[in-house]
């Protein structure tokens, strides 16, 4: 880009926050500490050198490259773009138009509200491109680029005016509720509120979801990593540890008191367990969604929350491709669901160090009664709450069962070994269980085609239903197996932007043959009459 | 469109008759390309899966057989062992080279393509067979590329790009290459149809 004299009057240059040295440094070492410690172990290990110095040696790189990128890091206002420099030996000046950006997600943690400071990550709709990330900004600056991307929408709205089919259909869906807003002016803050998670909701998310097994098995991870095991087990069991003895002593006593004691004992050790499990993921859920809030802007969804870490996210309506609704035994138990959307470009989900704003589900925990309009307000197009589940070919069940009975023959063959007759007995359990769980299974996968969208629905105990609008479909590819040629059936995938790989997708098994090759013709047409847009 | 839909996968090499031919004479005409039957690909893209067959084979058997010379110079085996090396060597050498030798024809005879106005079809696959629709309005872009090999006998592989995930790139070989840049033309999204 030129750069008139006029503008460049302008064109102050800034620079981010020093803080920023600190920060960039800290998000890199905690993707890099795990191989750093690894390395220095294995070295320690061989006796090559310290553990200490292959640390210290491995850590100089990633400073001297954060004082890099702060002493080169520079941006700067243009008429209608936002212009960021960068770069020591590769220099890189990167344009981000106004009218581009979709939107500021802006990231505090502890330190970031202890220091005055904001993370914040600019996202365009320019597909898989990484947005541009500036760590980090004091908060008038943040509040300075807020300011100016909004005047500049305004301009860059101006210069198009209603020639633009994309202002008409954002127009279309904003909400009739506030007539006088302008779009581009609207203070993000602004807008309906669709859902409020209060401390009860919360406390009823973190019972009911299991994340208290996650943080246990990182938290031994990373003991593992320090060898905090061997510490513990030295004063534990070493010489003059009281503990270990008197452990020993209880389970004894235990064990002596006869089979009744033991097993009475083992199962409170488990729930025991279980309730530790569940308060920590309780304790987590309360702190790491605190005060859980996704409003309806203008600029389409804002997700706030978080009592340490401070996440604000926005994601712009037309950029959600599907819809997943996720239910549980215990969420179905409990009359909740969870909705989760994917997004297409932009955000990068599961971009480990990064407080990721887009990795939790737009609604954590949500009423059924209130999934219909939740949804009506993700998919404006969304009409009917009642879907008719079309079902598989009927021959599904006879292939599914076949295949869960070889798991059951196959888990009890060890229980013959060492049960002996009581194996049989074992084996028939698992048996019953697998024509059950077939039959379930297979009950509940559905597929419907209503209002210009497919759903997909799968799994018994943790159902997902998935929604994908004809206009967000990419590629429509039917496959087919040996077996599903014998049967007669075909497997029908729809492929969106932005699924990724754990997402449920849209993905149809057992379908009767007919059935699946009309799918795909009816799809790829449908598709192919709209136009795709990022 | 039904002619397309009429034997999908489950096709058949029983009934060849319904495919078109690649190499019958094509219309001049820019959009001819979109002619909504069901073509097979280019005949020469046998001959030229049989030379990477033969390339795949020789990088799996000349090592083993340097493996086999390496152990009989070194370690001197019983001739019994060199001579069971030596046929289990020659085994998989002649089953290896005269399976990818049969399968550039089998896949040939799975693989066909069908370009209509608004989408392109491509099915493939001999064991596991799939059908994939690519709508004309999801094309990002497009890329028709040439190997050595493929230029040697006139071939081209066209690269179709989404937005998707699993299929964000969709690449049909074995085509002529002539035919090739015709689909990839047509394929083009008309000029200032695309605003991001």
């Amino acid at each position: 880009m030129p750069s008139e004299p006029a503008t460049s009057s302008r064109a102050i240059e800034h620079r981010l926050h020093p803080l920023s040295i600190g920060f960039s440094l800290g998000s890199q070492l905690r993707r890099a500490i795990f191989p750093l410690i690894l390395g220095g172990a294995s070295a320690n290990f061989l006796g090559v050198v310290e553990m200490r110095s292959v640390l210290l040696i491995g850590l100089i790189p990633f400073v001297v490259g954060s004082v890099v990128r702060y002493l080169t890091f520079r941006y700067r206002y243009e008429e209608a773009e936002l212009v960021i420099r960068s770069g020591l030996l590769f220099r890189r000046e990167r344009h981000v138009p106004y009218a581009r950006i979709q939107n500021l997600d802006a990231v505090q943690g502890v330190f970031h509200r202890m220091l005055g400071v904001v993370e914040v990550k600019l996202q365009t709709g320019g597909g898989q491109e990484p947005e541009a990330t500036l760590t980090v900004l004091p908060l008038p600056a943040l509040e300075a680029l807020r300011q100016r991307v909004r005047e500049g929408k305004r301009e860059a709205a101006d210069g198009t005016v209603a020639g633009d089919p994309t202002a008409a259909e954002e127009g279309a869906t904003a909400i009739p509720a506030e007539p006088a807003a302008d779009p581009v002016l609207a203070d993000p803050a602004e807008g309906r509120t669709l859902l409020h998670l209060p401390a009860r909701e919360l406390l009823l998310h973190g019972l009911l979801q299991n994340r208290g097994m996650v943080l246990i098995a990182a938290a031994f991870g990373l003991a593992w990593e320090f060898g905090l095991f061997e510490r513990a087990s030295n004063w534990i069991a070493g010489e003059q540890s009281w503990i270990g003895p008197a452990v020993e002593g209880a389970a004894a006593d235990v064990v002596a008191a006869g089979i009744l004691v033991t097993v009475v004992a083992i199962t409170a050790l488990v729930v025991a367990f279980v309730i530790f499990a569940r308060v920590l993921s309780v304790v987590w859920t309360l702190v790491r969604l605190h005060d859980y809030r996704v409003v309806r802007s203008e600029e389409g969804l804002r997700a706030t929350f978080g009592m340490l870490t401070q996440v604000a996210a926005t994601i712009p309506l037309r950029r959600v491709q599907t819809v997943t609704i996720h239910e549980g035994p215990l969420q179905r138990w409990a009359g909740r669901v969870a909705v989760g959307v994917q997004t297409a470009g932009g955000s990068q989900a599961g971009q480990p160090g990064n407080a990721d704003p887009h990795r939790h589900q737009l609604a954590p925990i949500l009423r059924r009664d209130r999934l219909r309009e939740f949804l009506r307000e993700v998919i404006p197009e969304l009409d009917a709450p009642e879907v008719g589940w079309e079902p598989v070919s009927p021959l599904a069940f006879r292939r599914v069962v076949r295949g869960t009975c070889f798991l059951a023959t196959l888990a009890s063959v060890p229980l013959y070994f060492t049960l002996g007759a009581w194996g049989v007995a074992f084996h028939a359990a698992f048996l019953a269980w697998a024509v059950f769980y077939a039959r379930r299974y297979v009950g509940c996968l559905g597929w419907a085609l209503k209002d210009d969208m497919v759903w997909f629905r799968s799994g018994w105990l943790w159902r997902r239903t998935t929604i994908a609008r004809y206009t967000r479909i990419q590629v429509v590819a039917l496959r087919t197996t040996p077996i599903d040629r014998w049967r007669g059936m075909a497997r029908l995938r729809v492929d969106t932007a932005g699924a990724g790989a754990a997402a449920h997708k849209v993905d149809i098994p057992y379908l009767p043959l007919d059935t699946a090759r009309r799918l795909r013709t009816h799809l790829a047409a449908e598709a192919a009459r709209t136009a795709f847009r990022w | 469109m039904n002619e397309s839909t009429h034997n999908i996968e489950t096709a058949d090499p029983g009934n060849p008759a319904a495919l078109a031919d690649a190499a019958a004479p094509g219309d001049t005409a820019a959009d001819a390309i979109a002619d909504g039957v069901r073509h097979r690909l280019d005949p020469r893209s046998i001959p030229l899966q049989r030379v990477v067959g033969r390339i795949v084979t020789a990088c799996v058997s000349l090592p083993l057989a340097a493996g086999i010379g390496i152990a009989w110079t070194a370690g001197e085996p019983p001739p019994v062992v060199v001579a069971a090396l030596v046929s289990v060597w020659a085994v998989i050498t002649g089953v290896l080279g005269w399976w990818l030798h049969r399968w550039a024809a089998l896949h040939h005879r799975y693989a066909s393509y069908t370009v209509n106005a608004e989408d392109i079809e491509i099915r493939s696959g001999v064991v596991w067979r799939k059908a994939i629709s690519v709508p004309r309005s999801r094309v990002q872009h497009t890329d028709v590329s040439q190997g050595p090999l493929e230029r040697r006998y006139g071939l081209g592989t066209l690269g179709i790009y989404t937005a998707g995930t699993d299929y964000a790139k969709v690449s049909l070989d074995g085509l002529e290459h002539e035919t090739a840049l015709r689909i990839r033309d047509h394929l083009l999204p008309p000029a200032g149809a695309d605003a991001v």
